[in-house]
Order: C-alpha cells, then structure tokens, then sequence
C-alpha cells in the first residue's frame, strides 16, 4: 500500500481501521457504501453493453430475456445507418481540430512564454480571457457568420471555430516558462534561430504538456454536441453524437425507438473515448481539473 | 523581422479566437438592438426592445425558472455526496485510486451518451427504473413524462455525470489539510465526527464555494440533457434558458430576441465567474496526483 509523504488525517484514519484487521463494521459500512456507489456508476454503462447485444422485439417486452446476446444490432448500426460516415465526420473533424489546436496553442505559448514583445501582456489576457466566455453567446453570430460565407454544413464550420483555445495557449505557456531558458542560449550559440529552438528544444522538452492539451481537445471536440447539431443539415455531415440523437428521436415524434440499435451506436460513439480513458486515465483527470478553473 | 516574429507566432490563435470569440460577442450586442428574421433583407433597429420583450416574456420567466430548479436540485446531492466519498477515498491508496477513475468516468462521456441510456431507464413503460419499482411492487414513476418531476429526472442525470469530477476537487483539497492539524485535533480528544465538522469541512470551504459557483455556471448552461431527453417538454417542463434561446433564435428565427437572451445569460455567468475570481483567488487546490 502506497502511502503519500505528508499523509493527510483521514490517511491516518484509514491506517488504524487496516491495522484494526477482523473488518471494523466502519471499514465494512464504508465498503459497501463505495461499492455500491460504483455500481451506480458503471451501471448504465452495463446496461449499454447489455442493451446492444439483445435482440429487438425482446427488449420491449416487460419480462425481457437478454440471453443469448447476439452483434445483429451493431450489424444494422454499421450497414443500415450510416454509422461509418458519422464516424468518419468526426474522425476528421476531431483530427484536424486536434492538431490545429495544438499547433496553434504551441506557437502562440511559445511566444507568450518566450519573447518580449509590446502588448505581450494585454494579447496573452485576451487569449486567457476567452477561458470566461460561455460558448452559447458565439452561437448566433457564428452560425451567421458561416451562413454569410455560404458554408453551413461544411466540415470547416464544424472545424474552424475550435482552433484555438484559451486552454491550450495558458496550459503550454506555464509548462514552456518552466524550460530552463539557459537552454535556449546554448542553442541559439550554436547557431539555432527561433524556429530552430522550437522544434529541437522546446517542442521536445514539452511532449508531456502537449500530450494533455491534444488529449483535452480530442476529448472536447469529440463530445461536441450544440455546434454541429445547429450547423449541419444534412445527413452526410452528422457526426456520431449528432447521429447518434438522430436515432433515438428521428423526425417522427412517438415511435419507439429501436433500442439494441440506439445502444450499439452508443457504444460505438463511447468506444474512442473509454478506450483513451483507460490508457491514459490521469492525465484526462488531469486536463478537465486545470481546465476549469475558468 | 525579428521584432515582428512573436506576433507571427501569436497570430494564428489570435485570429481563431478573436473572428469566433470576440467578434460574435460584439455582433451580438449589435443583433440584440435589432429587430431581424432571416426572412427580413435588411435588419431594423429597434433600441433596448427586444429586452423589454424577453423580460416580459412568460416563456422566459419559466425557462429562467426552471433552470434555477434544474440548478438548485442537482447542487446540494452533489456536493454533499462528493465530499462524503472523497473523504472516505482521499488517501491515494491502489483501491481508492480504482474508485476515483471509476467515479470520474461519467465526466469524459458524451452528453449524449448519457441522455440515451438515462433516457432508456427512465422511461416509463420498459425502463430499468419502474421494472424494478414493479418487481418490488411498488407503482412505476412518469420519470420523464410528469411535467412537474421531468426536470428533476434530468438534475439526477447530472448528479450522476458531475459527482465524480467534484470527487476529485474535494480529494484534492482534503489532501492539502496538513496531518498537524489533524494531530492537534485528536491530542484534544476529538471525536471522527467533531474532527470531519470542526476541521474538515471548514477547511475546504474554499473548495466547496468554488464546486458551488462552477455547478451554478454549468447548470445554467445545461442543454444537451434537455434536447436529447425531452425536447424541453412535457408542457415546457424542462424548457431552460439554452432550450429556451436556441429555440427563440434557430427555429423560431428571431436572432435580435435570441441575441438579447444570450446577453442576458452571459452576463450573468461572468458575474459569477469574476465572484469566484475574486473571492478565491489561490485559495482552491487544483490537480492530481
């Protein structure tokens, strides 16, 4: 059992129940109450998995039977739904927005973090400032804005406007200010003009940092869901959330939706972002923590 | 050219958020002032009117109403919830480590996902709630059909989504609570319970203000719930302010009404983010370990 150095009261607590062994009815109670509240949470995510693998017409009957599962319902989501073109969409939209975002966001830190330049500090507030402002206030004037350019439902509407952010920018500049600038002299003797020292010293040093803002924006432009649900129209421009709320509740209020489908095009939206979640747990924990201090 | 290099490299990021950050904000307050539907060629100005129309408007008191529901139902579970598990598993034990990853997990899924499959186990006829009310003989509950409990249906969904993320603050902040402190407590004889109200709790106090204004911030900005789950019925029981704009300024066309309402709400949710700033300054403890 790991311990932390400075180990907090309740660590201490902890401690003496373990050492107390034979199971005090605290440690008992407090076991339950955690297992069960972890069961609440990974419960409907069963229910997903549970829900894609049965077969339709048993669903909705009251004394449903889930056995024996079957992948029909993620047959018809890959071969009867466009399901491959909403994933497609959103492998696009969220790969480009992804490596724009960081490009972008490690230019701009380097700058920031870097050189002296006038208005450094007044640009750098207006980068950090947008971390305040609430997206819903852009909907209007953007959906205008792409209305005027006679791009609506296009991928570079659903692109453009999440190339850079406030997050990025702030989160590399403090790790970049953190690089020994007296590196940046060795090269710079050597040579290395500032583009050189980018790409051979800074860029290399801040892999950590670029990782979290990568996969923060990954993880945001993935689970996008206002945006595209007002800017695309039509059915080939959908990304997985947007065809995902399709399936539930088509145009055709009141019918009962297929279930086993809707539930194996969850799963299939989910799976990118569970399976980063499962690698790289920590520093997701880590980028959504910082990132809302805005 | 090296006095101009630093703006170059700024420039690309500055560009992206001032064309769809700074100027829609700007925009916004010229659309507000004006009255225009796409059907109209030219745009009219009409002064502080379509404020005077959303304030007297009854569908925007009920939308502001419900969303302050939807908010003041899902803080106090949450919270309270959180901070009870995050002192049960602050200390970074393997198992305890486990549950936050598991707790944490509804923050990194889709809205969307998550509307789905609450959808499906609140509804009514075939859901995984009443099957199991019924199968306890109890009577089944309109989850999602009552207009008066619809929204409250939907401030569960966000307990379940958000807890796992103030778990996380809460250990954070527990964990920065020197041992002394506690030490100094338990040599006077305290007892668990005077030491979690005496001592704990007051000294995360900052991190529950902090959790307070966030969930505020976000519950007023809850959307996707609503437009995956109930369309912002039955009967406009769940039609919160984003329903409410989006409805008003998309379908409904009326960009300057639209405009006004999201000015309203922005300016509401910079005061609160400015309180936090202020009042909080370095005090939360962010990170993980």
């Amino acid at each position: 059992m790991a311990t932390t150095d400075i180990p907090s009261g309740d660590a201490r607590v902890q401690q003496t129940l373990r050492t107390r062994r034979g199971w005090s009815p605290a440690g008992v109670a407090r076991a339950l109450f955690l297992g069960l509240l972890a069961l609440v949470v990974l419960y409907p995510l069963w229910n997903i998995l549970a829900i894609s693998l049965a077969d339709r017409s048993s669903v909705i009957a009251t004394d449903r039977t889930l056995w024996p599962p079957t992948g029909d319902a993620y047959a018809r989501a890959w071969f009867n739904v466009p399901f491959p073109r909403y994933f497609l969409n959103s492998l696009i939209v969220t790969g480009v927005v992804t490596i724009g975002n960081t490009l972008t966001a490690v230019l701009a830190a380097y700058a920031f973090a870097r050189a002296e330049f006038r208005g450094r500090e007044f640009l750098f507030l207006l980068i950090v400032g947008t971390l305040m402002i609430p997206s819903h206030v852009t909907l209007i004037p953007n959906y205008l804005t792409f209305a005027r350019w006679h791009m609506l439902d296009t991928h570079v509407a659903l692109i453009l406007p999440f190339l850079a952010s406030g997050f990025s920018v702030f989160f590399l500049r403090q790790f970049m200010r953190g690089i020994p600038a007296s590196l940046d002299e060795a090269a710079r003797m050597d040579g290395a003009g500032t583009w050189m020292i980018l790409w051979t010293i800074i860029v290399p040093l801040s892999w950590p940092a670029i990782a979290v803002v990568a996969l923060f924006t990954f993880m945001g432009n993935w689970n996008e869901f206002v945006w595209p649900l007002l800017t695309t129209s039509s059915e080939d421009m959908r990304t997985v959330q947007i065809g995902l709320r399709y399936l539930l509740r088509d145009e055709g209020e009141g019918a009962t939706p297929d279930w086993p489908l809707v539930m194996a095009g969850t799963m299939i939206t989910l799976l990118p972002l569970l399976v980063a979640y499962l690698f790289a747990e920590r520093h997701m924990i880590r980028g959504i923590t910082m990132g809302s201090f805005r | 050219m090296q006095r101009l290099s630093p703006y170059l490299y700024a420039a690309p990021a500055l560009i992206v958020l001032g064309l769809f950050v700074y100027w829609p904000i700007l925009y916004s307050v010229w659309l507000s002032l004006h009255r225009w539907d796409f059907l109209m060629p030219q745009p009219q100005f009409v002064g502080l009117r379509n404020y005077r129309i959303m304030f007297e408007s009854a569908q925007f008191s009920n939308a502001l109403r419900i969303t302050a529901l939807f908010t003041i139902a899902s803080i106090p579970p949450m919270l309270v919830l959180a901070l009870g598990v995050a002192v049960l598993i602050a200390p970074p034990t393997r198992p305890n480590r486990v549950l936050r990853s598991v707790f944490f997990l509804p923050t990194v899924m889709s809205a969307v996902a998550i509307g789905v499959v609450f959808d499906w186990m609140m509804n009514s006829e075939i859901g995984t709630f009443n099957t199991w009310l019924r199968a306890l003989g109890l009577e089944g509950v309109n989850w999602l059909i009552d207009p008066n409990l619809a929204i409250y249906s939907l401030a569960m969904v966000e307990v379940w989504k958000q807890f796992g993320y103030n778990v996380v603050m809460y250990a954070a902040g527990l964990q920065a609570i020197p041992a002394t402190v506690y030490e100094a407590a338990r040599m006077d004889g305290a007892t668990p319970w005077q030491r979690f109200r005496d001592v704990t709790f007051p000294l995360v106090m900052p991190t529950t203000f902090f959790l307070l204004i966030l969930a505020v911030i976000n519950g007023f900005q809850v959307y996707t719930f609503v437009e995956v789950m109930t369309q912002g019925g039955p009967a406009r029981g769940t039609e919160v302010l984003l329903f409410y704009l989006i409805r008003t300024g998309f379908e409904g066309g009326n960009v300057g009404l639209g405009s006004a309402i999201a000015l309203f709400l922005f300016a509401f949710l910079i005061a609160l983010t400015l309180l936090k700033m202020l009042t909080l300054g370095r005090k939360v403890h962010y990170g993980y370990d």
